[in-house]
């Protein structure tokens, strides 16, 4: 897993949305639209990248997407507990 | 990128089909474009509508520009990169029962007063799946939900007639490349395949009437593509129903199958589960054809949006 994985979720999401300027980690991510769907799939190819791991399109849930806190906690933490 | 052959090789929505909502710097992300290739794009012919200085672009055009880009980087190549990946897995899982969570979003752009919904409901029970917990909408104006738990299931069931499986054959080797086309042109699949496109709908609209041709009761009907990217993605669906020489009534899921063939390699198995048998990624409706998914009583002549997001159950 790289180093500081999260640090690379905020800059894709800053990238795209330079207005928003600092991310809470409690902002709802999918409502603001900072992560569209034009942008989803390629998140998902930056997570896989950073966890080394596939992601399966069905085991997705929105949800898992909302905040950066609820990303730090579906894609890294419980990797980082097994 | 060479864009102005990859626009020579796409044919772009007729004008009386086009909805140009994607603005250009949507083309530029789903494309990975800089502004000087939307120009080129623009040059070789890619329609567009100029409004408040900002170009617009039909999606499905920009769709199947990504698609047939070969660079493998545009959105919709890595979209479906990633959604067909479980074709590539062994067919057994596609037959096991699944549990969906089940929302379908309705809204009525038009409508001035409270008035019923109807919505052409998950048909599942008939291959062996189950609904359940279901909140239908009540009259209302505007917007609505229904919600329900669906479990579908798969079952090996292959097309057993020779005339059946040649006319598919047939269809599958015509050459026919699949794009992205409005629901409302692929209702005339002679239009489609002017195009030398095919598309799920148009393709079960035409394979439909060639089996009633030849003697098979066969409709098209359409349904829901389920686990597509957490709901992200509504990917309008549609197959055919065949009475087949056995008495049973196959599913005949002749897009998936092209599309499996092209995006995927080692997806043999799955390509052959799409020729009569059922598989749990699909919940069909009672909708048939071509028609919508809901409808809403308020005289509206505008017809009402419908955006499914169906996720599994974990």
């Amino acid at each position: 897993m790289t180093a500081d994985p999260m640090q690379k979720v905020r800059d894709f999401i800053l990238e795209r949305n330079p207005k928003i300027g600092q991310l809470a980690p409690q902002m709802d991510l999918i409502d603001s639209r900072a992560i569209n769907s034009l942008a989803f799939v390629d998140f998902i190819f930056l997570l896989e990248e950073l966890t080394g791991e596939g992601i399966d399109p069905e085991d997705l849930d929105l949800d898992d997407f909302r905040s950066l806190n609820a990303i730090e906690a579906r894609f890294f933490k419980q990797k980082a507990a097994q | 990128m060479a864009w102005e052959k990859v626009a020579n090789s796409i044919e772009f929505v007729p004008a009386e089909y086009s909805s140009k909502t994607q603005p250009e710097s949507g083309a530029q992300e789903m494309l990975r474009c800089v502004p000087a290739e939307i120009d080129r794009l623009v040059d070789a012919g890619l329609p567009f509508e100029c409004r408040a200085g900002v170009r617009y672009f039909d999606a499905n055009d920009l769709y199947n520009l990504g698609m047939y880009s070969n660079s493998a980087r545009t959105q919709p190549e890595l979209t479906f990169r990633l959604l067909f990946r479980f074709a590539q897995r062994p067919v057994d899982d596609l037959l096991r029962a699944r549990t969906w969570a089940f929302r379908v979003g309705l809204e009525c752009g038009g409508c001035s007063e409270t008035a019923p919904w109807r919505l052409e409901e998950p048909d599942v029970l008939r291959f062996g799946g189950s609904v359940s917990g279901v909140t239908a909408p009540a009259a209302s104006r505007g917007s609505a939900e229904y919600v329900a738990t669906v479990t579908t299931t798969g079952a090996r069931t292959p097309v057993v007639s020779p005339a059946l499986r040649r006319l598919t054959r047939e269809y599958l080797d015509a050459g026919y490349r699949w794009q992205m086309i409005p629901v409302p042109m692929q209702a005339h699949p002679e239009q489609v395949h002017a195009m030398g496109a095919t598309s799920c709908i148009a393709a079960s609209l035409f394979l439909a009437e060639s089996f009633r041709e030849a003697g098979y009761r066969a409709e098209a009907k359409r349904g829901w593509f389920c686990g597509v990217l957490g709901g992200a993605l509504d990917l309008p669906h549609a197959c055919v129903e065949v009475e087949d020489d056995d008495g049973a009534v196959k599913t005949v899921d002749i897009a998936k199958a092209q599309l499996a063939a092209r995006l995927s390699p080692n997806t043999a198995e799955f390509q052959e589960l799409c020729l009569g048998s059922i598989y749990n990624k699909v919940i069909p409706s009672t909708a048939s054809g071509n028609a919508a998914f809901g409808y809403h009583d308020c005289g509206s002549r505008l017809p009402i949006q419908v955006h499914a997001d169906i996720q599994a159950v974990r």
